[in-house]
């Protein structure tokens, strides 16, 4: 079970788990007087301290943002205006009518996509089919990065999810004329000044400004400011990891973790680095220097140790770990055996094992993905069963536990 | 991301409760009696205590809401911090009879944690084998809805503590429900 089944099955099964004594209830608080107390006060309309997006959560889609421009100031009380972000940035004014009045390149990738391509004017749907095909031609549309984010400004809830269900609705059919689904998260966009601020301060959209403000804020991972630089993929992927809600989004779809390792992976690669097998390892995804990265800590002999791993490459980005003491000979005890420079486990370890596979393929370790390692029994003898896949294909070797012949 | 399970549960609610409103008072009962339970039940892994403790949790919120303080936060927190104190008592006194406090939920045998069980696999891993701290982090932010930022505060633990034994968890019952020997 996937951890979403697990709690989905769990949310299941405890769903009406708890008795129903209401009865009883009320005639013990029929002998049981209240505290005397001060009337009570009326709940105040709470004031937003800082205005926060609560985007609802969708894990949208990344919306084009063209033009970047959150809290456009229509001159037409009719018109609202779509923003999608991925990385170009293109945001759409569209008035009631389900026309698109104006485009906005918010960035040069964003003009550079659209240089040949008139949307002003179009139908709505057309204009949002056109975009989604100019971004998956592109590439920044892909079955790896997967997802949009919109944002909708200056209309009701209503309408923003029809509009972020129409995105979504052109990005699915883009992306399955070339057999993978897209994601939408569609936000309403709120009166938010100091996300506008923060977001020109940032130099990203204020849809975008606003997701990263969210997601800090509920995981304390590293400041909005830090997490905004990470692509909307990495963010939603982070979001989906820290189960992280949103109180006024929509997400269609489901975001893709196809360009990212696996947990199994990073652990493999660390303990190859380390050469050790870091079994009880703890994983947590954030992020370093503008992209998403797995934090491997476990403790071996001598101490501490701490990976930093780019999780959609697997490079070893930052490693802290032990100093090793050196051995003076004069420290060893007089007629105490010296201790061999390697283990004398009788056991090779799962590194070693990996390390021999890998020479005897001839590939290196950012190469292989779906690292798996069991320890078996085979024909009497004690042995990994390694599985994994380099270069699309899968492989399966045994490696002798005691003396790491590979058969 | 997530939708919560439970809505939040209106402060509003109480405040008519503080006036004497049975009918709010039955209203936050249909509410909030589950998340109440099952948070109790993580705590004291038996269900007849984890009941016990649900009445008692209710009776105190009809006798204090005249003491609560309205702040626009979500009440059920208010509600669970009630549960959370009632049922560590409820542990004290299974340590003033000779079991220590922090074993008298892990020896509870989880068979009595609850009567209808047989299909209940994922509820069974998680009583049976999960930490206390696990079970209730658990159980706050996937039964009963919480953000992990109100469960810090609730537990009264660092948040990024929280995170990370909500995702080993998640992992350890993932495992214990694959391989359940």
């Amino acid at each position: 079970m996937k951890p979403e089944e697990i709690k989905t099955r769990l949310r299941d099964e405890m769903a009406d788990l708890a008795p129903d004594r209401l009865e009883d209830l009320l005639a013990a608080c029929d002998a049981q007087p209240q505290d005397t107390a001060p009337q009570p006060v009326p709940v105040p309309v709470p004031a937003p301290r800082r205005p926060v997006w609560k985007p609802l959560a969708a894990a949208a889609v990344f919306v084009l943002l063209l033009g970047g421009i959150f809290g456009y100031r229509a001159l037409d009380k009719n018109v609202c205006t779509v923003t999608v972000d991925i990385n170009p940035s293109v945001t759409l004014t569209v008035n009631r009518l389900g026309r698109v009045k104006a485009v906005d390149t918010g960035n040069a990738d964003a003009a550079a996509l659209l240089a040949d391509v008139d949307l002003a004017g179009k139908r709505t749907q057309d204009a949002l089919g056109t975009l989604a095909d100019a971004l998956t031609d592109a590439d920044y549309l892909t079955d790896a990065d997967n997802t949009l984010l919109v944002t909708v400004d200056g209309t009701s809830a209503a309408r923003a999810q029809k509009l972020g269900k129409a995105v979504y609705d052109a990005a699915q059919a883009s992306a399955q004329q070339r057999q993978f689904s897209a994601a939408v998260l569609c936000q309403q966009a709120a009166d938010a000044e100091q996300t506008r601020t923060d977001a020109d301060a940032w130099q990203v959209s204020p849809g975008k400004a606003a997701l990263a403000e969210t997601i800090a804020l509920q995981t304390q991972l590293d400041t909005a400011q830090a997490l905004s630089a990470l692509p909307v993929q990495d963010l939603l992927v982070l979001a989906e990891t820290y189960d992280v809600t949103f109180d006024t989004a929509q997400l269609y779809g489901t975001v893709s973790r196809d360009g990212y390792r696996s947990e199994d992976d990073v652990r493999a690669i660390v303990g190859f680095d380390a050469a050790i097998d870091p079994a009880d390892c703890t994983q947590e995804l954030t992020q370093y220097g503008g992209q998403l990265a797995y934090r491997v800590r476990f403790a071996a002999a001598g101490g501490e140790y701490c990976y930093t791993i780019a999780a959609r490459t697997g490079e070893i980005l930052d490693v802290q770990h032990p100093e090793r003491p050196a051995q003076a000979p004069e420290t060893r005890v007089p007629n105490t055996p010296a201790i061999p420079a390697e283990t004398t486990d009788s056991d090779i370890s799962i590194s070693e094992a990996l390390h021999r596979v890998l020479q005897e393929l001839g590939v290196s370790l950012p190469e292989i993905r779906d690292v798996d390692v069991r320890r078996v029994q085979v024909s009497g003898r004690d042995a990994y069963h390694i599985t994994f896949t380099a270069n699309g294909k899968p492989y399966p070797f045994y490696v002798d536990t005691h003396d790491g012949d590979i058969f | 991301m997530s939708n919560t399970t439970h809505p939040a549960v209106s402060e509003q609610l109480l405040v008519r409760i503080a006036a004497g409103d049975k009918a709010a008072f039955a209203e936050l009962y249909v509410q909030a009696k589950n998340p109440v339970y099952c948070f109790a039940l993580s705590i004291l892994r038996d269900s007849f205590a984890a009941e016990d403790v649900m009445q008692e949790t209710f009776l105190q919120v009809w006798k204090s809401a005249p003491t609560y303080r309205p702040g626009g936060k979500n009440a059920l927190t208010w509600i669970l911090g009630i549960t959370k104190y009632t049922a560590l008592a409820r542990l004290r006194e299974g340590q003033r009879a000779g079991v220590p406090l922090e074993d008298a939920a892990e020896k509870a045998d989880p068979g009595d944690a609850f009567r209808d069980c047989e299909n209940r696999i994922v509820t069974q891993a998680l009583l049976a084998q999960l930490a206390q701290d696990e079970r209730e982090i658990v159980v706050l932010h996937v039964v009963t809805g919480l953000k992990h930022r109100e469960i810090a505060e609730l537990l009264e633990m660092p948040l990024p503590t929280v995170l990370s034994k909500y995702r080993r968890s998640l992992k350890k019952l993932e495992r214990l429900v694959r391989e359940p020997s």
